[in-house]
């Protein structure tokens, strides 16, 4: 790109005042062009965009963890010597609710795996106690039950999305950084934000169904 | 002399070949391949019955001129190996189903092959229809009937519910003629380079005798003609068009 700059104010002093063909003429001004629409604002544009992608996972995550104190009552009423499972659900909660959730965890890796990981384990809890329920017909013919469960399933599938759309504001952002014209951009003017680690699996255990031994 | 001009030249259209393809190269991620939208009813995979179709298309159209609510029913043959969830999702933002500030469009997913049903809800919706409704109006109304068979009755009644559940409760303020989305200055400063170079070959190209500024009167033609050209496409035909709105993955699935 300096490259291009330059032979362009060389251009600029030395031809501007004899160029005779409308060829240069035009070259020029689709060099011009091309600076401006090159990306110069892309960098930040992105980040701001992986910063608001984050911002939905953490509120999806949120919106799980209010639920869970009123289906851990539900089914309490109906499953009460379930207790290990409710007690799991219960500690995976308040370990995820201890984890300081601050715009840093995007800087600051390791504090983002521990709550992935944090996420991870209440997340697994929460699919073993479903699978428990199934045994308790009554249970299942609750309608309070059958509202909490359908919301657990829909914000089960707004975090999917929205881990998905940070993944996707990540996948980009980092690609301008890595790319052409926007590496450049980046050396010159934006050096101080760094690549994003795009997000891994959880949990271990996050591809497979919970085992429930009868 | 000639061989360094020639490569010199050369050089250059490398150069700008190769940025306008950096430009042009966007990133593609693999994902649903989303189906072309006519209209409101999108029956690929065949199940909807003529008489049903048109009471379905009435009633969409009628909720639509109401309350601004956007609803679209689609049949596929299959999902091409990804879950209704995430097909649901990129149908919704793909077409724009809803109104682009408030979010008020719905999706109703019939997918053959895998025996699935959706209602994907958009961001304004989720609080009227919520997961729960959702679920009850999957569990409730279409399943039972998708189970002896009956599709067309089933989606009808479908629809029927979920309007029957917006039902006049979000009522978007009229925004009419406010569809077209800020685009990008870009088509402007286009023409505005245009518009230079051409000055500039005016004044350079003829140093003897000028020719006045014949062309500088098409500046703000142009300028505004870059401007206002907003977003009018997505759909066109039958009057139907995505408004722009937006889905984060609020609904219910359920399988027959």
């Amino acid at each position: 790109m300096t490259l291009i700059i330059n032979t362009n104010q060389n251009h600029l002093e030395k031809i501007m005042p004899l160029i005779k063909s409308w060829r240069q003429t035009l070259s020029l001004v689709f060099l011009s062009i091309l600076l401006s629409a090159c990306g110069l604002n892309n960098i930040p544009t992105y980040d701001e965009q992986v910063k608001s992608a984050w911002s939905q996972v953490e509120n999806q995550y949120q919106r799980r963890a209010d639920l869970i104190p009123n289906l851990v009552s539900t089914v309490k009423g109906y499953a009460a010597h379930e207790k290990d499972t409710l007690i799991a659900v219960t500690n995976a909660r308040a370990k995820v609710g201890s984890i300081q959730v601050t715009q840093d965890l995007l800087e600051n890796p390791q504090a983002m795996q521990q709550f992935q990981e944090a996420q991870g384990q209440l997340g697994s809890a929460l699919k073993r106690l479903l699978v428990v329920s199934e045994r308790y017909p009554d249970l299942k013919a609750n309608q309070n039950f059958l509202a909490l469960q359908s919301q657990l399933e829909g914000t089960e599938n707004r975090i999917s999305v929205a881990r998905r759309d940070y993944i996707t504001s990540t996948e980009r952002y980092n690609t301008e950084i890595r790319t052409f014209p926007g590496k450049l951009w980046h050396s010159f003017l934006y050096s101080d934000l760094k690549l994003r680690e795009a997000y891994t699996a959880t949990s271990q255990d996050a591809e497979t169904a919970p085992k429930v031994s009868f | 002399m000639t061989l360094p001009v020639i490569s010199n030249v050369k050089f250059q259209w490398l150069l700008v070949s190769f940025i306008t393809l950096s430009l042009l190269a966007l990133p593609s991620f693999a994902a649903f391949e989303v189906p072309e939208l006519k209209t409101r009813i999108l029956d690929q995979a065949n199940l909807i019955d003529a008489a049903s179709e048109q009471q379905i298309n009435q009633l969409l159209a009628g909720h639509e001129k109401a309350s601004s609510n956007q609803i679209i029913l689609v049949t596929l043959k299959d999902l091409q190996g990804y879950s209704i969830e995430q097909a649901g999702v990129e149908m919704g933002r793909a077409w724009g189903v809803g109104q682009k500030e408030q979010d008020n469009g719905i999706v109703l997913i019939l997918a053959q092959a895998e025996r699935k049903v959706r209602i994907e809800v958009g961001y304004g919706l989720e609080g009227v229809m919520t997961d729960a409704v959702s679920a009850t109006i999957v569990q409730e109304y279409i399943l039972p009937r998708f189970k002896t068979g009956d599709f067309s009755g089933g989606l009808l009644v479908g629809t029927q519910a979920i309007v029957a559940a917006l039902g006049g409760e979000y009522i978007a303020p009229v925004a009419k003629g406010k569809k077209s989305g800020n685009r990008s200055g870009l088509p402007s400063i286009i023409f505005m380079f245009i518009f230079i170079a051409f000055a500039a070959m005016n004044r350079l190209g003829s140093s003897g005798e000028r020719r006045g500024r014949s062309s500088l009167w098409l500046l703000p033609l142009m300028v505004l003609g870059g401007g206002s050209g907003g977003r009018s496409s997505g759909g066109g035909f039958g009057g139907f068009s995505g408004g722009g709105g937006g889905f984060g993955g609020g609904g219910a699935s359920g399988g027959w």
